[in-house]
């Protein structure tokens, strides 16, 4: 043996292999925050879905364009998008650190796409979501953007404020269809009403007229989608 | 009887003394290997010790899906990238040809290949190279080592082993050019 190996073993002499129980400790953490990590964007994923299709981002939309995805994507609240960013890689290179998943990384990314989608839907069916969606801290959220709960898609009529009167304001939507949106004191208003703007209406209708549970803004001033990073409203016919 | 790294590993658990034929066969290596990395011969001493003195620590943690070599040189790998780090020498230092002609001896596979080009040249611009090309043609030329072992060194996917080694390699002869 040389001088090298010779300084090697002097090196190892005084010391002790650590015990196994560290490492497989140090392991199940790494995998319980993975797993831990996963069901959190799983539940992030179903609540970022929940919000386009039941909170007056999906079904304003007048035709279901990239254009109009985007805007919808842009005006989900920014702190959901970071966080469910953040968390997906944050799984992703934990897992990389998990035995020899780093081989095969694109195993790794189907798996843990495959796992959002199937898991989006376990959330839903489990109704998970509506119940997060009601529950005082995240209604703040949503109020705090606008947004309102009015009931499952279908009850969202976006148009032009043709008309304003007391109690009343008329709009024509998409389609040239002449509403009559009726103002109480209930109604929750997010947008400013005159002539000429596009708004967002909540509530049920009746042939031609609309109780509004809300009125929002049709130009999203929200989430990223805030100023000049805003794409510009576009009424589109059906 | 004969055993293999991998059961050297696990036995050192219980017994120190499975170690020693592991530091034999690989401390010269390693040394050679982490002084090519970091560029400094004469500091390569104490790194290849502390990294030895880590794998024997760590020796439970030893996972028995890959290979004894690949796992140490990862260690070894992450030795010399900290020291790298730290002292910030990588490209600074230059070794003397009597360093380089030891480094080239302890690696017949590229010093067969350096015979036929224009050794010298080829020794200098593979230090001119930045850490992460300079490892993988170390690992590919130098260590002769597998993708499948260069993917468990470098905790890469084994598929970008290849296109990695063929832009590094691009690189080298632009490097080669330029000084050539």
């Amino acid at each position: 043996m040389g001088e090298l190996e010779d300084k090697i073993k002097k090196g190892i002499e005084t010391r002790k292999p650590k015990p196994y129980w560290q490492f497989l400790g140090v392991d199940i953490t790494k995998e319980l925050l993975v797993m831990a990590g996963w069901i959190v964007s799983v539940f992030l994923l179903g609540a970022i879905v929940y919000i386009i299709a039941n909170f007056n981002a999906l079904p304003p939309l007048p035709r279901a364009t990239p254009y109009h995805y985007l805007r919808s994507f842009l005006g989900l609240p920014w702190e959901l998008i970071v966080v469910f960013v953040l968390v997906v890689v944050g799984v992703y290179l934990l897992s990389k650190k998990i035995s020899t998943l780093y081989r095969k990384p694109y195993v790794l990314v189907i798996i843990i796409v495959v796992s959002l989608a199937g898991g989006y839907f376990v959330a839903e069916a489990s109704g998970i979501n509506e119940y997060i969606a009601n529950r005082t801290a995240a209604r703040r959220i949503y109020e705090r953007q606008g947004r309102f709960l009015p009931g499952r898609r279908g009850l969202v009529t976006i148009g032009k404020i043709t008309k304003v009167e007391e109690g009343n304001i008329m709009m024509d939507d998409p389609t040239g269809k002449t509403w009559t949106v009726k103002i109480n004191d209930d109604t929750k208003t997010g947008a400013d009403l005159k002539s000429g703007a596009i708004v967002s209406v909540i509530g049920p209708r009746n042939d031609s007229t609309i109780e509004a549970i809300g009125i929002t803004d049709e130009i999203p001033r929200r989430g990223f989608c805030q100023g000049s990073y805003c794409p510009p409203p576009r009424l589109m016919p059906r | 009887m004969d055993y293999s790294d991998e059961e050297l590993a696990r036995l050192t658990v219980r017994n120190k003394k499975y170690f020693d034929p592991l530091v034999g066969k690989y401390a010269q290596k390693i040394r050679a290997y982490i002084a090519r990395l970091t560029g400094n011969w004469p500091d390569s001493e104490d790194i290849t010790q502390e990294a030895f003195i880590k794998a024997y620590v760590n020796i439970a943690s030893f996972n028995p899906k890959l290979k004894f070599s690949s796992w140490l040189y990862r260690i070894a790998h992450n030795e010399a990238v900290n020291y790298i780090k730290k002292h910030y020498r990588y490209r600074q230092v230059e070794f003397s040809d009597e360093i380089k002609n030891k480094l080239i001896d302890d690696s017949p596979a590229l010093s067969k290949i350096l015979e036929k080009e224009n050794a010298k040249m080829v020794r200098d611009s593979l230090l001119k190279l930045n850490p992460r090309d300079r490892e993988i043609l170390e690992l590919t030329y130098f260590e002769e080592k597998s993708y499948l072992e260069i993917a468990d060194i470098l905790e890469i996917s084994v598929n970008s082993v290849g296109p990695t080694i063929k832009r590094s390699r691009e690189k080298l002869k632009k490097i080669i050019k330029k000084y050539g």
